[in-house]
């Protein structure tokens, strides 16, 4: 992977997609180093001092194009420190960053790929969905409701593309029609024979109920290791 | 301001005056009683005030130093990671080990392997090759470019060569293009010893860019020194990871010193017959080393860095100043040329005497030392020879002429940004009366 760095960064923007979901953006105080679509930083809120060790931090995938001059990140309120993420951080705090870590690696798709998304699985996706252009993709993406759905804008501009074909789940009904929605969990035969038909990798982020029950069908159905990927969080 | 800030920055204040006061003005230089150095360390209150600054941070291990100098460095190669090591010896044992990691599948290094390097280089190229129970192939040099022979390169290969190893003979580029289409024909991987060719480059890009590693050196010779240091820079993301495992000790786990859990599965997987859960920290999938340096290291060599570009342009200028005032001696020496599409970052001034010349090597660096002018040999001249080396498990492909020449013929004189033109004068001038003195020798003393 690609050098780390550690700088500090503004938070410039906090939207909130219900109460257990944000996305923060933060301007860094310096180049954003280069990493690849998939991989993740770790964000820390007290501050660093070189001379004493890295302090508390958790890690977000980077959901962000490369293009980008801020980085966005999607946070699910889960532990303690998220639930500090959401009470402390303010627009024009100061925080601190290290990147890029991870082995999730979307830069080695070559034609075509599917991509199974559970929640805010769908964060190491978006740098990678933001900047592809002539990729055969399916997105396999399952959300628990309309609220949830933090890519709402950008589904919309993978529908315009001939390459794209998105599949929306959602748990409970939205008010609003998506092409290709379904209400209900991820079909993930749908999915992995998708992949099989097309000869495509699968790239798996989510909860690891998903992920597990994702490479259990793609086993069954004779998909190698090596056709796998996996972006595997506790 | 804080308190420690503020003695931090007394303190550095201090060490830009010491600096001043104690290495400030250059010592005068008096021809023979002066050294004239091949080499040294060229720096000014920068590299002193980084080193201090790093001290007080009192990090000691790999820091924020090292990040930068890692990341500058991978960028300055568009490489996937720069590796810091203590040493360009240290690069070069991390190069070759990531060669046999597990991780590169049924490309991977297995013992009785052969890899093909030359004999007349430094030992630190080939002693790798012979720890990872390799075997190294020598093939011969080509003069006046002093790198390997490409014709016999590409007949030494065998059904076992997976790999080509080879060094940037003293800055000079070897024929990239003839060794990039082997290494593909052939299907070996490509390290790229670029320990003494920082700075040098073949078709306008630089060395270290070409091959699937390349590895440098930091210590006070070469064109940027940390005193003692090194870096291996990776262009391929398995090789990284392989070659960061046995830097840091062997182990699977990323994390940086003093960080914990980076990956976020520490206590969560299985590996090898350890128990799952198993702390993650203290996996090893490979048996490494532990060749990291320190952030006082970094510290320096990222002062170093910045006048790279300086530093290589003055080692060009004194290497042609060199170059014109000893053509007129090519009836006795034979004299270095930069290979083809190379524009070579010169490590120092290389002269092979003539073999039917009228005086011998011993005779003219026993002159030049006496009037105290440093020269060195092509480091091991022909490694096969050495007691070290000469009972190993080695294959030589064809005769090694060229390299026996070298060892029996050869010296260097420095370039280095530290010589100016009173001391180049003086090194041409010296020659010159040498050879003026024994151009009518009858006789060759050895």
């Amino acid at each position: 992977m690609p050098p780390q760095r550690k700088f500090s960064a503004k938070v410039l923007a906090i939207e909130s997609f219900g109460e257990k979901v944000k996305r923060f953006t933060l301007l860094p105080e310096q180049a954003i180093p280069r990493f690849k679509n998939g991989q993740f930083l770790h964000l820390a809120m007290d501050e660093y001092d070189p001379s004493s060790n890295w302090p508390d931090s958790r890690a977000f995938s980077i959901a962000s194009s490369k293009d980008d001059n801020t980085i966005e990140i999607i946070v699910s309120k889960k532990g303690r420190f998220t639930q500090r993420m959401f009470q402390d951080i303010k627009p024009g705090q100061k925080v601190w960053i290290r990147m890029p870590f991870g082995v999730f690696n979307l830069d080695k798709i070559e034609n075509s790929a599917v991509l199974i998304a559970g929640g805010t699985g769908i964060s190491p996706f978006i740098s990678f969905l933001k900047s592809q252009y002539n990729i055969d993709l399916h997105l396999f993406y399952g959300v628990l409701n309309e609220e949830l759905l933090i890519i709402n804008d950008l589904v919309k501009d993978l529908n315009k593309s001939s390459n794209n074909i998105v599949h929306l789940y959602f748990e409970q009904s939205p008010v609003n029609n998506f092409p290709n929605m379904q209400i209900g969990r991820i079909d993930l035969i749908k999915a992995v024979e998708n992949a099989n038909e097309n000869h495509s990798s699968i790239y798996i982020s989510g909860p690891p109920a998903l992920i597990s029950a994702t490479i259990d069908i793609a086993k069954k159905r004779g998909i190698p290791d090596s056709n796998l990927y996996f972006d595997e969080w506790q | 301001m804080r308190e420690p800030d503020k003695i931090r920055e007394e303190i550095l204040k201090l060490s830009r005056e010491y600096y001043q006061s104690k290495f400030g003005n250059q010592n005068e230089f008096i021809p023979e009683e002066s050294v004239v150095n091949y080499a040294g360390r060229v720096f000014d209150e920068s590299e002193m005030v980084n080193l201090i600054d790093s001290s007080l941070d009192f990090w000691l291990t790999a820091g924020r130093y090292a990040e930068e100098f890692e990341y500058t460095f991978a960028e300055m190669f568009d490489a996937e990671e720069a590796l810091l090591v203590n040493s360009g010896s240290s690069a070069n044992l991390v190069a070759i080990s990531s060669l046999t990691s597990p991780l590169l599948g049924d490309r991977k290094l297995n013992p009785g392997d052969e890899v093909i390097t030359v004999a007349a280089g430094f030992p630190t190229t080939v002693a790798p090759i012979i720890q990872n129970g390799l075997i190294p192939v020598f093939v011969d040099i080509s003069l006046p470019d002093y790198n390997i022979n490409i014709e016999e390169l590409e007949k030494a290969i065998s059904d076992k060569t997976k790999a080509i190893f080879i060094a940037h003979t003293l800055g000079n580029p070897w024929d990239v293009d003839a060794i990039l289409k082997i290494a593909k024909k052939h299907n070996l991987w490509l390290v790229e010893d670029n320990c003494d060719a920082l700075g040098s480059r073949y078709n306008g890009r630089l060395t270290g860019t070409f091959g699937d590693i390349a590895t440098f050196s930091f210590y006070p010779a070469h064109h940027i020194t940390m005193g003692e240091g090194g870096c291996v820079v990776v262009h391929d993301e398995t090789l990284a990871r392989a070659a960061k495992s046995f830097r840091d000790w062997g182990r699977d786990c990323y994390c940086g010193p003093g960080e914990n859990n980076t990956c976020g599965l520490r206590f969560t997987k299985k590996y090898g017959y350890l128990p799952v859960g198993y702390d993650h920290k203290y996996v090893y999938s490979h048996v490494g080393y532990n060749l990291k340096l320190t952030d006082m290291q970094a510290a320096i060599g990222l002062a170093q860095l910045k006048k790279l570009n300086g530093f290589v342009e003055k080692r060009k200028e004194n290497f042609k100043y060199l170059y014109d005032h000893l053509k007129e001696f090519e009836n006795y020496f034979i004299l270095p040329e930069a290979t083809k599409n190379a524009d070579p970052a010169w490590f120092s001034f290389i002269i092979t005497l003539k073999e039917d010349g009228s005086f011998s090597k011993n005779q003219i660096i026993e002159y030049l030392e006496g009037k105290k002018i440093e020269t060195r040999n092509l480091f091991a001249g022909n490694i096969t020879r050495q007691p070290g080396f000469m009972n190993s498990n080695f294959r030589k492909a064809g005769t090694l002429k060229n390299t026996d020449l070298v060892m029996n013929n050869t010296f260097f004189l420095g370039v280095y940004p530290g010589l100016d033109k009173m001391k180049l004068d003086f090194v041409i001038s010296t020659i010159k009366e040498f050879i003026s003195k024994h151009s009518n020798a009858s006789t060759k003393e050895i």
